[in-house]
């Protein structure tokens, strides 16, 4: 077991961090950082971090990465938020789509589709929930038809975001209807540019908006379904694993607790701030213990340990920690503050508004507590 | 990072976990729910384990498993419910002197009370004050002290001393000095409040503790509500009792992250230990408090009687969550040294690119 990283890892996070802080990546970042509900285009800093070779360091040379180690990935993730650039579109492409694309495509699905994506060129989302399937993802009523030599997908999915701005959905639908609640569902790579499909924007309260996407009898080759066919929950359930290791949730949690002392600071230097060091305090131990946990969920699955219950104490500890930090900081910025609009004034203004969401993407913490409870027993037999 | 779990510690764990559960517990429900100190029924599992020798270093004959081991010596004694026998002897080994009946007293008023104080005597210091001490019946007492000049420094107090009396009718036992003369040879050492000190390594190992009382009571809970039928279901398949269940697991896991990372810092990078020790003992003390009462009330009538063993958690967690000092002051030393970091980055002083974590 151990808690640190070592040199290598050490010189890698250097390197990493001094590229990051480099003036054309600060500019972009600024640039692509949304505020009041305006949502900007985050693609042309994505293309810059591509062209750096920072988006997919652990994926295999072959597909446009480093041959790194996935913890090294990790690495890139924590300073790339640290260096103040907004992750969904890393997330969502790299981390999610692009990670299970690596661990459940064929060679030519990889090869057609990785290295676009660790350049920047290609941007990906996760099209699952629909209008009436959000938890319940069992309940998804978007089917794909047999059409030839591929399928044709109809149907509505809801609620994904930066859709508009990427080029490929990963939809989860039915191919045998009939088959039963959790059979007979299939996973695709969607071409969102392709006829039949229609995005929309869906405002939300957040800095980043929701989508509707219409999926009208959209043409699928059949070289698009990912993995066996009707065998897509259990593909569907370790993606999900996948999601939850917690660190994007842990590193907004960090960058907002940064925000707000960045903002008591500012607002009052010399002060000891008598009234919220115990919270700070707090904060500060529940961050160290939400890194851990989540490291133990990437240590695992470089491994190849997927346990989902691990999974999701982490996401919910970080998801649950991250808004609650939003909550308790965004009355610290003080009136002045907010009318100067300083960066920590916007940042945990814009962190309030994001912070409902946290508990319910990738799985809401009342399923992450329905996944720990439903563990019990096997626990307790390990116990005996 | 690479948060395996080590073979030889999951080995260690289990060889403690069978002993310990062969130790007889305290029947009744009133009085002491544990035998405190370390000639306590625990003794003997630990001595015939060879527990003494995991922390001590090579040179002197011992393993050098490092703090990590006596951490999770701690944590399985809280785990069975039992009084610690460890950490007298893991504080005195720590400070230099000889291990055997010693007992700690008086780390309540840390981090900034003032338990026992030093007043100028004839030959040093006498000392006054009335602290909790976990020995009933200790040869050696390790105290605290405020000597006015400094920060506190640890006194070792024989027990035979003058003006020692050591009041056992009630749980956990107090001792009280009444102008007990010290000299100045009698101070085993300096507390700072952080590094890798004496005082961090026991503030890791009752964290550890209280880690495992937590962990303990969560363990009878999920275990009765596995079979305790209500509504015609069992107790644990009703989500107004698991939710609280599950929310306990995550704190445990939690809690277990954070002290065990500060045991490896201490083991492997003492020059790099902060508060780490000080988050590790405030977030167990309030994990112990906060699970062991969710565990009683899912358990609900039972767990106030001698039936599930469940009150001697809830006794011990009470006890110990504040023997080594209140959590809220904890929390404000680490809450100041956060604030003390953000203003040296805000100044422009860039932070060592290893910070695990940039606040």
């Amino acid at each position: 077991m151990r808690f640190g990283f070592t040199e290598d890892q050490q010189r890698f996070r250097a390197d990493v961090r001094k590229t990051l802080r480099s003036e054309p990546v600060r500019s972009a970042a600024a640039q692509a950082t949304g505020a009041d509900g305006v949502e900007p285009d985050a693609r042309p800093l994505y293309r810059l971090l591509g062209e750096l070779g920072l988006l997919a360091v652990h994926w295999p040379v072959e597909y446009g990465g480093q041959g790194r180690p996935l913890t090294d990935a990790a690495i890139v993730a924590e300073e790339l938020v640290r260096a103040g650039v907004p992750d969904t579109l890393h997330v969502n492409t790299i981390q999610i789509v692009g990670q299970f694309l690596l661990m459940a495509g064929d060679a030519e699905q990889k090869r057609r589709h990785l290295p676009a994506l660790a350049r920047g060129e290609s941007f990906a989302s996760v099209l699952y929930t629909e209008p009436d399937a959000g938890s319940d993802l069992g309940a998804l009523q978007t089917v794909a038809a047999p059409d030839g030599d591929g399928y044709r997908i109809s149907g509505t999915k809801v609620f994904s975001l930066k859709t508009r701005f990427v080029d490929l959905g990963l939809c989860a639908a039915r191919t045998s209807p009939d088959a039963g609640k959790y059979q007979g569902i299939s996973l695709f790579l969607v071409d969102l540019r392709a006829p039949g499909v229609r995005v929309s924007v869906i405002p939300g309260i957040g800095d980043e908006h929701f989508h509707q996407i219409e999926l009208d009898a959209v043409r699928v080759p059949g070289e698009n379904l990912l993995g066996p066919r009707d065998e897509g929950w259990p593909l569907l359930n370790e993606a999900l694993t996948i999601e939850r290791t917690g660190l994007d949730y842990f590193l907004k949690a960090e960058h907002w607790l940064q925000a707000a002392l960045e903002s008591l600071i500012d607002r009052e230097p010399g002060s000891t701030h008598v009234d919220y060091v115990e919270q700070i305090g707090r904060w500060k131990g529940a961050l160290a213990a939400d890194h851990a946990l989540a490291w133990e969920v990437l240590t695992g699955i470089q491994a190849d340990r997927i346990d989902p219950v691990a999974a999701a104490v982490a996401k919910y500890h970080s998801s649950e920690l991250a808004q609650s930090i939003a909550a308790w900081a965004v009355d610290i910025p003080s009136p002045e503050q907010r009318a100067d609009r300083t960066r920590s004034a916007r940042i945990l203004n814009s962190a309030y508004r994001e912070a409902p969401g946290l508990t319910l993407s990738a799985g809401t913490s009342e399923v992450m507590l329905q996944i720990m409870a439903a563990a019990f027993d096997s626990l307790e037999h390990q116990e005996h | 990072m690479d948060l395996t779990p080590d073979p030889l510690f999951v080995q260690v764990r289990k060889a403690l976990r069978t002993a310990l559960a062969a130790v007889p517990v305290q029947p009744g429900v009133h009085g002491a729910p544990v035998a405190d100190g370390g000639c306590g029924p625990t003794r003997t599992v630990l001595d015939e384990l060879g527990v003494a020798d995991f922390e001590r270093p090579a040179f002197v004959g011992g393993l050098e498993l490092g703090l990590t081991a006596g951490v999770l010596v701690s944590e399985e004694l809280g785990r069975a419910a039992c009084g610690n026998s460890y950490r007298g002897d893991a504080m005195a080994a720590d400070v230099g002197c000889p291990a055997g009946g010693v007992a700690l007293a008086g780390l309540e008023a840390l981090p900034a009370g003032h338990g026992v104080t030093a007043t100028p005597g004839a030959t040093g210091w006498e000392l006054t004050g009335t602290v909790t001490v976990d020995d009933p019946d200790p040869a050696l007492l390790l105290v605290p002290v405020t000597t006015g000049f400094a920060g506190p420094v640890l006194v070792a107090v024989p027990r035979d001393a003058a003006g020692v009396s050591v009041q056992a009718g009630c749980w956990p036992p107090v001792v009280r000095f009444e102008a007990t003369p010290v000299t100045p040879t009698d101070v085993v050492g300096e507390l700072d409040q952080a590094l890798a000190g004496p005082l961090a390594r026991a503030r890791l190992r009752q964290a550890g503790y209280l880690l495992g009382i937590a962990d303990g009571a969560h363990r009878i809970a999920v275990e009765y509500t596995g079979f305790r039928r209500q509504f015609g279901a069992r107790l644990r398949d009703l989500p107004a009792v698991s939710f609280p269940l599950a929310r306990a697991m995550v704190a445990l896991r939690a809690t277990s992250a954070a002290v065990y990372q500060g045991a490896w810092m201490v083991d492997n990078e003492p020059d790099t230990v902060g508060t780490e020790p000080i988050m590790a003992l405030a977030l167990a003390a309030e994990t112990a408090r906060d699970v062991v009462r969710v565990s009683m009330q899912s358990c609900g009538v039972r767990a106030m009687t001698a039936e599930l063993g469940l009150h001697r958690y809830f006794r011990l967690a009470a006890a110990e969550s504040a023997r080594y000092g209140d959590p809220a002051a904890l929390w404000r030393i680490v809450g100041a040294d956060c604030l003390r970091t953000a203003r040296r980055a805000a100044a422009g002083m860039e932070l060592p690119a290893a910070a695990t974590t940039g606040v």
